[in-house]
């Protein structure tokens, strides 16, 4: 029988993700100037410029598309809708923004903001990830996406609660005996956990839905699991109830071979593609998955090696060129398709298509920078001088990606207000 | 005899090869035979959406006795693939590349959204609940005239 809270609802309203998505690149904006205005502090491990730009990409970034794309998901993959979706959106939205700016911003300047902006992101984040967790929990249906969701949502919050902890500490300069471990298992949840299981549990959907390859095989459906466990081993190491080399050597290769896998496995599926066309979104996916295998790489030398220093380059490998690409390239098929979808669903006839809504060219150029931004970061480990051209080429692609954002959305507004033309008789609104 | 899922899930795939062998043949600018697998796409298409429209969802809002809810939704969707065929048709008789790829691109998402929605969700609760019709479903549906 049909199940009471089952809706195959279209959306929740435009307004409720689009916030979301219009304001990320902005944080990511800010980011970019105080790398500019402060290149140095980024080959200083833990100066706290360094964690400030780290959590305006994780939170701002990240966080901020996640919450606006997982309002969107939940209706098509569960048949769930949030209840209220435009005042959740807009109280999470509220607080996400001011907690990120007021937690960047307190790092460097005014230590006496960061507990109440720990507090606000970790509110920010809970109203939406705790009922879209109870939904996907309660649902009926499962399938390898919603099972790696319910995973990366946990492992979101868990890290959030840690971040708030160690947001404590920093507010009031009391670190406890283990706030080491604590720093440990907030990245290792947060970047493995929360990122990392939810590109993946995306990817089963996404990949083969709109490039049209083979699904992923049953045991890679499995690697949201894997991870997990792998996870709760490197916790038992970083509190130091495993102790001893081969146990660390052992888990960071459990990290690399389970990111490895998927990279390798979701490069080869874009070369089986059925759809011949090649947009800036396939290839802001083979950048991205590109230097998720480079990530791993850089982790083996890191902790094999024991080569220091290389918290840099492991930041920029997975942070931009792999979590900042993949988000990229999911901003340009969502953006444009929801346009189209709201515009569609009141009945309307001769809409823009998705190509009229983010023109190839413009998406295309801005990948280039990006392209081009990633590079120079990369050389700025070995040169830092150079960091402060790639800050620039950074911020230039933000901008432009910003740009793009606005145009389509700009033009969805110019759309929506022409009078709706009821199409063929059908009997929708 | 296969479930209700197992036989409209089949009929996705068959279309969803047909659009893609659409979408290449326009790509290369190959005109006659993308018109021919236009018919057949549009045949495909047409003639699943009418078993559901007329067997499938009638027989799934007898038992709950209400047409609102996510049939009504389904048919809503099939009122938006069906404008963007008819766009679709109207490029390939002007052969307009760029509006056609364009469009689609639009066309994927919403077909695989669609397609998504009804293969985990809706045909999963057909056949629990038409479990003991379900072979006179299928059989009907077999038989649907399409107009």
């Amino acid at each position: 029988m049909f199940s009471s809270n089952l809706s195959l609802d279209q959306a929740p309203p435009l307004s409720a993700p689009l916030r979301f998505f219009l304001t990320a690149p902005l944080f990511a904006i800010i980011a970019s100037i105080f790398i500019i205005v402060n290149p140095e502090a980024m080959f200083m491990h833990k100066d706290l410029m360094t964690i400030a730009v780290v959590h305006l990409f994780t939170i701002g970034y990240f966080g901020l598309i996640m919450l606006g794309a997982l309002q969107q998901m939940l209706p098509v993959l569960a048949g769930v809708n949030l209840p209220r979706p435009v005042v959740l959106a807009t109280l999470s939205h509220i607080l996400m923004v001011l907690g990120t700016l007021g937690l960047s911003f307190g790092l460097i300047y005014f230590h006496s903001i960061i507990m109440i902006s720990s507090l606000m992101l970790f509110a920010g984040f809970a109203i939406i990830l705790l009922p879209s967790l109870l939904l996907l929990l309660k649902g009926d249906f499962q399938n390898p996406t919603i099972n790696g969701m319910r995973i990366a949502i946990v492992f979101g919050l868990l890290t959030v609660l840690l971040g708030v902890h160690l947001g404590l500490s920093y507010s009031n300069y009391n670190f406890s005996v283990l706030h080491q471990s604590f720093v440990d298992l907030h990245i290792a949840m947060g970047t493995m956990g929360w990122i990392l299981v939810l590109v993946i549990s995306v990817a089963f959907q996404v990949i083969p839905m709109f490039y049209v390859t083979p699904k992923f095989s049953k045991f890679c459906m499995k690697w949201p699991f894997l991870i997990a466990g792998i996870i709760l081993f490197w916790g038992l190491f970083v509190f130091e109830i495993f102790t001893g080399r081969v146990v660390q050597i052992v888990g960071v290769l459990l990290f690399v071979v389970a990111m490895s896998a998927f990279a390798s496995v979701g490069l080869k599926r874009f070369t089986q593609r059925k759809r011949p066309i090649a947009d800036t979104t396939v290839w802001y996916w083979r950048l991205s998955l590109g230097s998720l295998l480079l990530t791993a790489l850089v982790l083996i030398a890191k902790t094999v090696l024991v080569l220091d220093g290389l918290e840099y380059l492991v930041g920029v490998l997975f942070g931009f060129g792999f979590g900042v690409s993949v988000l990229n390239g999911m901003l340009y098929k969502i953006i444009p398709f929801l346009s189209w979808f709201h515009l569609s669903a009141t009945g309307r006839f001769d809409i823009p298509t998705m190509r009229d809504f983010l023109p190839e060219k413009g998406a295309k150029r801005q990948f280039y920078l990006h392209l081009v931004a990633l590079i120079a970061l990369l050389i700025s480990f070995f040169i830092h001088e150079l960091l402060v051209v790639a800050g620039i080429v950074l911020l230039l692609s933000f901008l432009y990606l910003w740009f793009n954002l606005i145009q389509a959305t700009k033009l969805y507004v110019q759309e929506s207000k022409k009078e709706p033309v009821m199409a063929g008789g059908m009997s929708w609104n | 005899m296969s479930t209700i899922k197992e036989y409209l899930t089949h009929e996705h795939k068959e279309c969803d090869s047909f659009f893609s062998d659409l979408e290449t043949q326009v790509a290369n600018r190959e005109w006659e035979s993308a018109q021919e697998t236009f018919g057949k796409f549009f045949h495909e298409t047409e003639a699943h959406f009418q078993k559901e429209e007329k067997v499938l969802f009638p027989a799934l809002e007898e038992m709950t006795g209400s047409s609102e809810g996510p049939t009504q939704v389904m048919r809503m969707e099939h009122g938006q693939i069906r404008s963007a065929m008819s766009q679709m048709d109207q490029d390939l008789k002007n052969k307009d590349v760029d509006h056609f790829l364009g469009l689609s691109e639009t066309f994927n998402i919403l077909i695989q959204q669609h397609n998504m929605k009804e293969e985990q969700i809706l045909y999963s609760m057909s056949d629990n609940a038409l479990m003991g019709r379900k072979d006179q479903i299928i059989d009907l549906m077999e038989h649907v005239e399409v107009e």
